[in-house]
């Protein structure tokens, strides 16, 4: 009895105590962690910004000095800056405080500023001269370019860095004005205006309603019941539908022009793992080619093969006159274990695909194979459009070669002899990668 | 009143376990086992039954005949019967199972892979197939978009670009699905018809992103340009 009221008038207020120092110590402890974070993200937002100033500032010089430049190898070397310090700079840009569509003109700027100055250092190595609408182009980046830099060292020097706010991201306001003014470039280039905005060409004119495009959907998948789910207003309009019954799920959509199958993906069965046999290679494209037949592509080239989660990803690509067109491509989707055809992919196919008048190259087979580097063996030559951007695309000789154990296609322009790619082919356990 | 004062005693024991539940708790690792479900246990069914080892349905559902046909599996190749399916009884059935491999295992997949697998498992898991492709096809949409940056890195890691990397979920292992779903938005698969945004109408409030044209809604997300 009073044991225990000792334990009250001592322990309660003693464990209590501790409980509380124990929780004062956390406290104090977190605060300080967080202190010290803070100052590290700090610190990390500044040096980016410093990074960034600098950067412009350079890429301002860069821009300056082709100005002056004439000699291609002058020229060449201030691209080459051009390039590298638009990437700087984006890669700075990426590590400040801000959303994305916050940084998304200014990044955007920077892209293509260095996408710019790699067709025009592509145009210089080939013996070509700058025209007046490039050189124009030119100035227009170096006054945007100045602006710029100022700004960004201004904020430098008075230390008005872009701070975090509680929920992590920019504190300040963003300049809507600024992101207004950036020049546009006319060129041909992945990341070109002309390029991200281009429009579907392999696709007819006339469209079909909901109605026609589950009719056209359930012809092609007669023994699943389809549902509609909409329509997607992508860049190619599709209606979308799906099944999920005994045999899996199933998705697909119908083009709104032309009513033509978009894609498909089903439910694959197989587990097979390792890399296939020739036998079984073999197997798969036997498949995939009759189904490309079946549903009307034409003639076609197998190109890479991709296998994982027991299914294969089968590449094949458009021939036309025996020359290979590399951007109209379809995906054929097969199952390992059971050699059917569970998905397709035609969205580059139906953006690419049309007739196309390819000029006669002004080299012969054998001329693309006396440009190609002595210490490479050939082992196989032809014809091939290679797409530059989503709007240009190349004649080339496309070189199979190897060296040693390692791969490489080579493709030597049709017309110029240059070199326009030249990749290297890692085998792997998942299929054949170019890089 | 002994009684008593045990009870209350509890009561800061209590007390005192709560101030150590602050300290960090380390995670036990993943495995399959009896009561799984999902596509990993369907897989490690179709491996079994490829081998002999289990006749019963490819169901997904890891039950006592699942556990019988992988203790039967175990003892036959040197591996402690307990019918659980842990990294290793995984890697001698094949499998490269996302949800049960170690991390050395994992990391089979290119780091490009890994890292858009973990996105997609950290912002869409529980959405539709589909949907998974499409947050997948999203990264990737930016990646060759001018307005962004240009790796699958640089676009995943911009800043306020997707909550599961400010919330950490980026962090979490990616199951089976998720790494399928990289692999085929890798292989061009583009559900989204192009979009750059995705945002979930029921948590977003943000102005900007809910005035864009929406191009197509999969499960409880809203794809637009």
């Amino acid at each position: 009895m009073r044991l225990s009221k000792k334990i009250w008038l001592f322990g309660l207020p003693a464990i209590l105590l501790i409980g509380f120092a124990v929780l004062g110590v956390l406290y104090l402890k977190q605060r300080e962690t967080i202190a010290a974070q803070e100052r590290i993200i700090a610190s990390q937002t500044e040096s980016a910004y410093h990074a960034l100033s600098n950067d412009l500032n350079d890429l301002n010089i860069a821009l300056n000095k082709l100005e002056a430049a004439s000699t291609p190898a002058r020229l060449s070397k201030s691209f080459s800056d051009v390039r590298r310090l638009s990437a700087g700079a984006v890669r700075a840009l990426t590590l400040l405080p801000g959303t994305c569509e916050e940084h998304a003109s200014l990044m955007q700027f920077l892209t293509r500023t260095g996408d710019y100055a790699d067709s025009l250092l592509d145009r210089v190595l080939n013996g070509q001269m700058l025209s007046e609408e490039q050189l124009r182009s030119l100035a227009d980046l170096r006054t945007c370019c100045a602006d710029l830099s100022e700004t960004y060292d201004g904020d430098c020097l008075s230390g008005n860095f872009p701070t975090v706010g509680a929920d992590g991201f920019y504190a300040g306001e963003t300049d809507e004005e600024t992101i207004a003014n950036y020049p546009s470039l006319l060129y041909d280039g992945p990341f070109s205006e002309s390029s991200e905005a281009a429009e579907p060409l392999g696709l007819p004119e006339e469209t079909v309603d909901e109605a026609e495009a589950a009719r056209l959907a359930q012809e092609l998948f007669p023994d699943r019941t389809l549902q509609f789910d909409g329509r997607t207003e992508g860049t190619i309009v599709t209606y979308d539908f799906s099944a999920n019954d005994e045999n899996g799920e199933l998705c697909l959509s119908i083009t709104e022009r032309g009513g033509t199958l978009y894609y498909f993906m089903g439910t694959p069965s197989g587990t097979s793992d390792a890399p296939p046999s020739d036998e079984e290679s073999e197997r798969l494209h036997k498949a995939a080619s009759a189904y490309l037949s079946e549903h009307g592509f034409g003639e076609m080239s197998p190109s890479y093969a991709q296998y994982y989660a027991g299914a294969v990803v089968l590449n094949y690509a458009a021939l036309s006159d025996g020359v290979i067109l590399y951007a109209d491509l379809v995906k054929v989707y097969v199952d390992r274990d059971t050699n059917e055809v569970f998905g397709l992919d035609t969205q580059n196919y139906r953006f690419h695909h049309r007739p196309r008048h390819v000029e006669a190259p002004a080299l012969t087979e054998q001329d693309a194979r006396d440009r190609i580097s002595d210490a490479l063996t050939i082992e196989a030559v032809a014809p091939a459009l290679i797409p530059k951007s989503n709007t240009h695309e190349v004649l080339c000789y496309e070189c199979k070669c190897k060296k040693d154990d390692v791969f490489f296609i080579v493709y030597i322009n049709a017309q110029t002899g240059a070199e326009e790619e030249i990749f290297e082919v890692i085998n792997s356990a998942e299929g054949d990668l170019v890089v | 009143m002994r009684k008593i004062v045990w009870k209350k005693g509890r009561v800061w024991l209590l007390v005192l376990i709560l101030l150590c539940s602050l300290l960090p708790v380390i995670g036990e690792a993943a495995t399959l086992k009896r009561g799984s479900t999902g596509a990993d246990v369907s897989a490690v069914q179709k491996r079994l039954k490829q081998w002999g080892y289990y006749s019963g349905a490819i169901d997904g559902k890891f039950g006592p005949a699942t556990e019988r046909a992988v203790k039967w599996f175990q003892q036959k190749n040197g591996l402690k019967a307990d019918g659980i399916v842990g990294a290793k009884t995984a890697a001698a059935l094949g499998l490269s199972l996302s949800s049960v491999s170690s991390s050395s295992g994992s990391k089979a997949a290119s780091g490009d892979v890994y890292l858009l697998a973990q996105c997609i498992y950290g912002e869409s898991r529980g959405e539709p197939y589909k949907g998974q492709v499409a947050v997948g096809a999203v990264v990737l949409n930016r990646v060759k978009s001018s307005a962004f940056p240009n790796s699958i890195s640089g676009v995943i890691y911009q800043r306020g670009a997707f909550s599961a990397v400010d919330d950490g979920q980026i962090n979490l292992t990616p199951d089976a699905n998720a790494l399928k779903a990289a692999k085929d938005a890798m292989n061009g698969w583009d559900p989204t018809g192009g979009c750059l945004f995705y945002y979930n109408p029921d948590k977003t409030t943000n102005a900007w992103i809910r005035s864009k044209p929406i191009v197509l809604r999969i499960g409880s997300h809203v794809f637009c340009k």
